[in-house]
């Protein structure tokens, strides 16, 4: 084992870190979380809270298990039978991954978007207005107040407000993935899930996510998984390493990318294993 | 760091810093010895080489922020490779001054060369500096090696430095009083000593970057300046050479 189960609860409600900034409080808080593709255990003992309104970046190798973290919080794994996880996820002060906790209740609160970006071959208002449909009865003209709002969060309404009608699928990659994270916050959820958001992007557009996720963050709370290290340097204000399915270390991330307290998260950050 | 990167090419390129500025501090070092040199045996043939080298040292100073930036833009470093190049820049703004201070002694030599300075001076001279001069080596020494203890302790042997540094400021004052024909020579002399003393302070400086290489943190307590020449009297005269 790399460590003990690393206790950041301790260093919730207030705690000085390194940097002399103080943690907030935890939107979503996990417990003692293991999680099993059916007999490998991929997660152990996680103990993992997401600051609210903070950028939480997971880094670690491929295979490490950050992924499957990510997924864990909207729930994404109950689809596929063999696959379980233990211990709690808690939200709001429940546990969401507890088969009681509806599912269609989670996925409204928690967005996520994924690494490729997958709009629907519909209009582009049409597909944020789609999720909005399925949970809610608006008017034709909140609906649109509601599209609009999406579109202008997630910095896509410029580009947007003239092709409405349009077909999404005619978007380059970088306002696809846009168009993604305003139909995931057009839900207004409190948690946004970002699994490797800017992988299949250029520079140009990498920045326009990466800006819109510093936007972001005043509303909601974000936990993005990304495998480029000076992107979570830069936009996450916490960063979580995560090795052989363990939480290796978590902390404030100028912190952790100026003077990381475990030899193994130095190690992986200056690219001497990986 | 005990690990190599997987890009060999960054350890290569950490590794020619490292080089470089152990050529910087040596040639610093070898500046430094000459112009106390010059000083003490009125060599003006010694002095006019140090100030002329002394370019060499502003040279390899360029040669290593031009490469410092390259490895910044190709690895964009973080933790101890971030520290160790940050490191890198401190010590070679700290060498750049031994080097302007060697020059400055070196001028300083070509115009008192020849004055009759009093033995007891001379030999306090020659042991400040050698004490200044090991303690620039060793700090490239802790740097190189990334010795944290080795640093720690030339950080703390600036005492001795100070304090010496003092003793020979009062003892030159006094004998300025006494001496009115050789006032401007001891002058010049002053100011070549609080030089030797300021190398000493650059080796601390040196000695803790080294720490901050090692350990990835800067000493936490405060180093004592224990120089008491500036709050020396102006009426000590003869009375006190201690």
């Amino acid at each position: 084992m790399i460590n003990e189960s690393i206790s950041i609860f301790t260093a919730v409600a207030g705690n000085d870190t390194n940097s002399g900034k103080v943690i907030g409080p935890a939107k979503m808080t996990a417990r003692n979380l293991n999680f099993y593709y059916g007999n490998f255990q991929a997660l152990k003992n996680i103990n993992l809270d997401l600051p609210e309104k903070s950028v939480t970046a997971l880094i670690g190798p491929s295979g490490c298990g950050k992924s499957t973290l990510l997924r864990i919080f909207n729930r994404i794994y109950a689809i596929y039978p063999k696959q379980r996880a233990t211990g709690e996820v808690l939200f709001n002060g429940e546990n969401v991954i507890a088969p009681s906790y509806s599912i269609n209740r989670l996925r409204s609160r928690i967005g996520m978007v994924f690494q490729k970006p997958v709009p629907f071959p519909m209009t582009i208002y049409d597909n944020v207005a789609y999720a909005i449909r399925h949970y809610e009865k608006l008017s034709r003209t909140d609906m649109d107040s509601r599209v609009e709002q999406a579109l202008r969060d997630a910095a896509l309404w410029d580009e947007a407000k003239d092709k409405l009608n349009q077909s999404a699928l005619n978007f380059s990659g970088g306002q696809q993935q846009r168009l993604c994270i305003a139909r995931a916050i057009a839900l207004k959820p409190e948690v946004l899930l970002l699994d490797e958001p800017t992988s299949a992007l250029d520079p140009i557009a990498t920045a326009k996510i990466e800006q819109l996720i510093e936007d972001l963050k005043e509303k909601y709370t974000v936990l993005i998984v990304t495998h480029n290290m000076q992107q979570a340097a830069r936009v996450s204000d916490y960063t979580g390493f995560i090795f052989h399915g363990e939480l290796v270390e978590f902390g404030n991330t100028d912190d952790i990318f100026t003077n990381p307290a475990k030899q193994h998260t130095s190690d992986y950050i200056t690219g001497r294993f990986g | 760091m005990t690990k190599n990167h997987i890009v060999k090419a960054f350890d290569e390129e950490l590794g020619e810093l490292t080089t470089l500025i152990g050529s910087m501090g040596s040639l610093a070092a070898m500046l430094f010895d000459e112009a106390v040199q010059a000083l003490s045996q009125s060599n003006i043939g010694m002095a006019l080489n140090v100030i002329v080298q002394d370019q060499q040292i502003d040279a390899l100073k360029r040669k290593v922020t031009d490469r410092a930036a390259l490895v910044i833009t190709r690895r964009q470093p973080v933790a101890g490779d971030l520290d160790e190049i940050l490191a890198g820049f401190k010590i070679i703004e700290d060498l750049e001054r031994i080097g302007d201070l060697a020059k400055n002694i070196a001028k300083r030599a070509t115009v008192i060369a020849g004055e009759p300075f009093p033995l007891d001076i001379a030999e306090d001279v020659e042991r400040l500096s050698g004490l200044a001069s090991t303690q620039v080596r060793q700090g490239l020494d802790a740097y190189v090696s990334r010795n944290v203890e080795q640093a720690l302790i030339i950080r703390q042997q600036d005492v001795a430095i100070d304090k010496l540094h003092t003793a020979l400021f009062k003892k030159i004052l006094a004998r300025m009083t006494e001496d009115h024909a050789h006032v401007a020579g001891f002058v010049h002399l002053l100011f070549c000593v609080k030089n030797i003393e300021r190398v000493g302070d650059h080796a601390a400086n040196i000695a803790e970057a080294a720490c901050l290489v090692a350990t990835g943190v800067l000493p936490a307590d405060e180093r004592l300046a224990h120089d008491g020449s500036s709050t020396t009297p102006p009426d000590i005269g003869s009375r006190d050479h201690s």
